[in-house]
């Protein structure tokens, strides 16, 4: 799959994704730094992994299941960071559609 | 034109576990006040963790294991990413590479469908719109949040809204049985989203439309509704713009209970990115294969296992075994009264109250069958008077619907009421002779049509308050027409 | 006059007890310390004064009441602020979380609450603990307690200049990358990076979840030893710790013999390394040598490869670990916005540190559609063969040992604008975190600046003991872990 190249209509589109508003200087700066960052770790894909399982976890665990017993906050703490609240519930604005 | 209708159904089924899907709070979130049942995990507080519910992973499985799927040796959990204030880790843990349970099967109507798969996540917090302080605000509760649902795919092998209003019905009456969840649409607790488009075929080329998503369907109806008016929808959209689909033009529409229609809700352009990845904080699960096959022979009898089973053993009709078998509670009152009886009468009999008078009443009050109100023994006894002759079966389906709403033995009721069978022919020869006398036009007509014989038989019976012995007065009568 | 720069977990315990001082007079001593040094160096982001006296009271009241005291009984320990602590602001070192009062603590700090530590304060750290010098904080950038305008190294920063400092008996940090280590090298402490596993995550802001190991700063091995076995253990909040049964760590400080132990050196950690650097390790190689250390040279070929993977993987959990931070449920947010989408944008832009958001792109990038197989899977695949490659060469050797860092701490300011360059100094700890292996990190002289130089010692899964066992020893017959700056 060709990689795109770093720049900043790129970096636009991935700051959408992941819902941070970027100022121009900031997108300017960021896209270079990354653009430099991706470059360097593209190298990865000479690496022949063929037959080789990837390792998503370090240790050997398996089946952990909880056991815990319920322990619900206090609504009052739970709610105590929030925002803002009313009747218990967190308000947010207006949401639009998933 | 011929269209094809290609509909595949996705349902959600919230389980009843005790416990939500990677923390330890009450599961339960109906009718309860908001946040009182959130803890750092399933509010997604900072450092906090998810650790797996062992009970909702199984029924995950139990329910593929009943739609005849394979189940995956070892499976993990992936992330989806996307942001919304209900799903408050901004990603939910789910499976995508990894279902639990993949390629089974029902058949409904004589058709196969084939499941994709049926796989483990949790649920979101709830959301209310409503204005506050002159702002448009959302209230989020986050007592759902975290609650296990099991996704269960079909393949689009459905061709109809009938039929994909069976297939839901099945997946629900399955879930039931297997008692993991109590899969109620109004509440929630099963939603299902279909996708469908149509296979065109015109002038001898094949069209296929782009494929429509449709959500907010809160019913067994809505989902029928929302299906037809779609393929009429397409099929008009198709003759006006000729739009076929593409892997881009997928979109989401809306269903509108009130008015009947589906509506654009947003354009899956290109589909959202949801960035998935394997779930870092959860080791993966496998269990075994003699764990497996435990939990394959605790699975109860299922509602097609046991339709074929009634017709077998108890001689009922296909007909007959399906509608007794279509609810869970039904089934299992129907069962507690035949026992370890292979009366195929007695099953019949039973059938018959179940499904006449018993059904009728429930139907019309409303109400769930109480498997507590339903006494074997009264059906037994009931039985025995009738076969005996001593009340007619008009009398024992009525005085066994009161015995269930009122809990009193039914031939005490039966005598009570002066309902016991009248086989005296003298009684029953005065009870025709009145009869006769409002209808003096019986016997000549009789001459003509014989069958008005059972016209009078009733008006016997409603004389008689249903105690008559309909076999007997149907011999007087015939007796006293020639 | 309490000489705090000579004390001991074990030594305060048993002082406690011959009533020597109180609990109270030490947690005063070390507040006054506090008081007076911190200013120079800022390493505390908050002060728990109150809670500290609390707690040294309540020590008191059981000495008084002749009950039965914790294994940690009057340690005074400061806690990096990614650690939870309930009613105690814990902010992560970011403006996201400035001014948040956790609902509830992580699963370590409890545990050493339950054994009669008590806290001094939050460290300051990188923010979120992504970084390598403490310079990434959202609040200020703490200073090495050996030069002041040297960094201290990162993330855990403000714990490492704290515990060189003697502001602390103890100090708690993590070690995603290289962060306990590498500021213990640079500033001269020893320090623990457990298995992954070895210690719960539970209440720690994830950075990165597969590599994230909480461990410990202290004066010496003992120290560290008398920690672990209050911290480690499975626990049941966090799925990924580990249920391998918990050795008593300071009991088996003697338990390894130096004579005939097979200490493995890797070649590629000695190549583009400082002069100083080399020079100090190779000294210490030569001390274990003396004492009948069978040294072996080894080959870890797929080093270098440790970067990529680790820049690959870290940012893609990050970007997923921080789509909590949205200012909703708690932390700071903007306060006007049209609507919620504007919300999350105008928040996470105003109130994240470059460094946050920097590896949160790189992330969201790397996860972004049609990118997961060159990137997330092939990077995965490769961590298969830097693990393989450590079982490869444990076969022949019991331990590794390594310098931490290519160079000694570094002028504050000096690589804030090179990103990469700051990620390529992780490059002697980060494969260790690939592999979810376990390191200690002891210091072992100074270099021609007067600068701290620390080397590893690594193992194999859950050789915590062993490795414990080495760096005790080695600290019987050497004193590079006593030597102190002058503050």
């Amino acid at each position: 799959m060709a990689k795109s190249k770093f720049d900043t209509s790129l970096l636009g589109h991935i700051a959408d994704l992941a819902r941070i508003k970027l100022s121009p200087t900031e997108i300017d700066t960021y896209s270079h730094q990354i653009e430099q960052v991706v470059k360097h770790i593209d190298r990865i894909a000479n690496v022949d992994t063929k037959n080789v399982d990837p390792t998503f976890q370090v240790v050997d665990t398996k089946n952990v299941f909880n056991q815990n017993k319920p322990n619900h906050l206090p609504v009052k703490l739970a709610t105590s960071t929030a925002r803002s609240t009313h009747k218990n519930f967190i308000v947010v604005p207006a949401s639009i559609e998933k | 034109m011929k269209i094809t209708p290609i509909i595949g159904l996705e349902v959600h089924v919230e389980l009843n576990t005790t416990q939500k899907m990677f923390c330890s709070c009450s599961a339960s979130h109906f009718h309860v006040a908001p946040n009182t049942h959130t803890c750092p995990v399933c509010l997604a507080l900072p450092g906090a963790l998810p650790v797996p519910n062992k009970t909702a992973c199984l029924s995950c499985i139990k329910i593929g294991l009943a739609l005849n799927c394979s189940i995956t040796k070892t499976a993990i959990f992936e992330r989806k990413n996307y942001f919304y204030p209900d799903l408050p880790k901004g990603y939910q843990i789910t499976q995508l590479q990894t279902p639990f349970a993949v390629n089974g099967h029902i058949k409904i109507d004589g058709h196969t469908i084939r499941i994709n798969r049926a796989h483990m996540e949790e649920d979101t917090g709830k959301s209310q719109h409503q204005p506050l302080d002159g702002q448009n605000v959302t209230l989020i509760d986050y007592n759902r949040s975290g609650v296990p649902l099991v996704e269960i795919v079909s393949e689009p092998d459905i061709d109809s809204s009938t039929l994909a209003k069976n297939y839901i019905t099945q997946i629900q009456q399955i879930v039931r049985y297997l008692g993991v969840s109590d899969a109620d649409i109004e509440k929630g607790s099963m939603r299902c989203e279909p996708t469908i488009n149509l296979k065109i075929e015109k002038d001898g080329k094949i069209y296929h439309t782009p494929l429509v998503e449709i959500k907010n369907v809160a019913s067994l109806t809505g989902a029928q509704n929302a299906i037809d008016y779609e393929i009429k929808r397409q099929s008009e959209e198709f003759n006006k713009t000729g739009q076929v689909k593409n892997s881009t033009n997928k979109t989401t529409r809306g269903f509108s209970a009130d008015k009947g229609i589906t509506f654009l809700q947003r354009l899956k352009e290109g589909s959202a990115d949801y960035r998935y990845f394997p779930e870092p904080d959860i080791p993966p699960i496998a269990f075994s294969k003699s764990e497996i096959d435990q939990l394959k022979n605790t699975l109860p009898e299922l509602p097609d296992q046991k339709t074929t089973r009634y017709q077998k053993d108890y001689d009922l009709s296909d007909y007959d075994s399906t509608r007794l078998c279509s609810d869970f509670s039904f089934t299992q009152s129907f069962e507690k009264v035949m026992g370890q009886s292979t009366d195929k009468d007695f099953a019949k009999f039973v059938a018959n109250i179940f499904l006449g008078s018993l059904s009728a009443y429930l139907n019309e009050s409303g109400q769930e069958i109480d498997s507590g109100k339903i006494n074997p023994d009264y059906f037994s006894s009931v039985f025995t008077a009738q076969t005996d002759n001593k009340i007619s079966f008009t009398v024992a389906k009525d005085i066994l619907l009161q015995s269930y709403q009122t809990g009193q033995d039914p031939l005490k009721i039966a005598q009570d009421g002066g309902l016991m069978q009248v086989s005296d022919t003298g009684k029953l020869e005065d009870m025709v002779d009145k009869v006769l006398q409002d209808n003096p036009n019986a016997k000549a007509d009789y001459q003509r049509n014989s069958n008005i014989i059972g016209f009078l038989v009733g008006q016997v019976m409603k004389l008689s308050a249903g105690s008559a012995n309909p076999q007997l007065v149907r011999l007087i009568l015939e007796k006293k027409l020639k | 006059m309490i000489d705090l720069a000579s004390l001991t977990i074990n030594q305060i315990r048993f002082s406690l007890l011959k009533k020597e001082f109180t609990a109270t007079d030490l947690a005063k001593a070390y507040l006054a310390r506090i008081k007076q040094i911190d200013p120079k160096i800022k390493a505390f982001i908050t002060i728990t004064e109150t809670e500290a006296l609390l707690q040294a009271q309540a020590i008191d009241d059981k000495i008084t009441k002749g009950q039965k005291l914790g294994n940690l009984a009057g340690s005074c320990m400061a806690v990096k602020d990614i650690y939870l602590t309930k009613d105690i602001q814990t902010t992560a070192g970011s403006q996201l979380l400035k001014d948040y009062i956790p609902q509830y603590s992580s699963t370590i700090y409890q545990r050493l609450l339950n054994q009669d530590a008590i806290i001094l304060g939050k460290t300051n750290t990188d923010t979120f603990a992504f970084g390598a010098s403490t310079e990434n904080s959202g609040f200020f950038t703490t200073k090495n307690p050996w030069n002041t305008a040297m960094v201290p190294g990162g993330s855990s920063g403000g714990s490492a200049a704290a515990q060189i400092g003697d502001l602390c008996t103890f100090a708690l940090g993590t070690d995603t990358g290289g962060s306990i280590r590498q500021p213990a090298s640079l500033c001269g402490v020893t320090g623990l990076k457990p298995t992954y596993g070895r210690n719960s995550r539970y209440g720690i802001t994830a950075m990165a979840s597969s590599f994230d190991a909480p461990g410990a700063f202290a004066s010496n091995c003992q120290d560290l030893a008398t920690v672990l076995s209050q911290t480690a253990g499975f626990d049941p909040f966090d799925a990924t710790s580990s249920q391998i049964e918990v050795p008593n760590y300071a009991n088996l400080l003697n338990k390894v013999s130096l004579k005939g132990l097979k200490i493995g050196l890797p070649k590629q950690y000695f190549e583009g390394v400082e002069p100083d650097v080399k020079a100090r390790t190779e000294e210490s190689i030569k001390i274990f040598e003396k004492q009948g250390a069978q040294i072996i040279p080894i080959s870890l070929p797929n080093t270098n490869l440790g970067i990529d993977v680790y820049y690959v993987l870290v940012p893609c959990e990050i970007s997923a670990n921080m789509a909590r931070y949205d200012g909703l449920r708690f932390g700071q947010s903007v306060k006007d916005s049209d609507n919620l989408v504007d919300l999350y944008f105008k928040t996470r832009g105003k109130f994240m540190e470059p460094e946050l958001k920097r590896r949160i792109l790189i992330g969201t990038y790397f996860l972004s559609s049609g990118y997961y197989d060159a990137y997330y899977l092939q990077a995965s695949k490769v961590r298969t063969l830097i693990k393989q490659e450590f079982q490869q060469e444990f076969k022949k050797v019991d331990l590794m040992l390594a310098p931490v860092s290519p160079t000694t701490a570094w002028p504050i300011g000096q690589k804030v604008n090179d990103p990469l360059q700051m990620y390529l100094a992780d490059v002697l700890t980060v494969p260790i975190n690939v592999a979810g292996l376990p390191a200690l990190s002891l210091p072992c002289g100074l270099d021609s600046k007067g600068l701290p130089v620390g080397l590893q010692l690594i193992g194999n899964y859950f050789t915590e003991d062993k490795l414990l066992s080495v760096g005790h020893q080695f600290q019987q017959i050497t004193d590079f872990h006593l030597k102190k700056p002058k503050l």
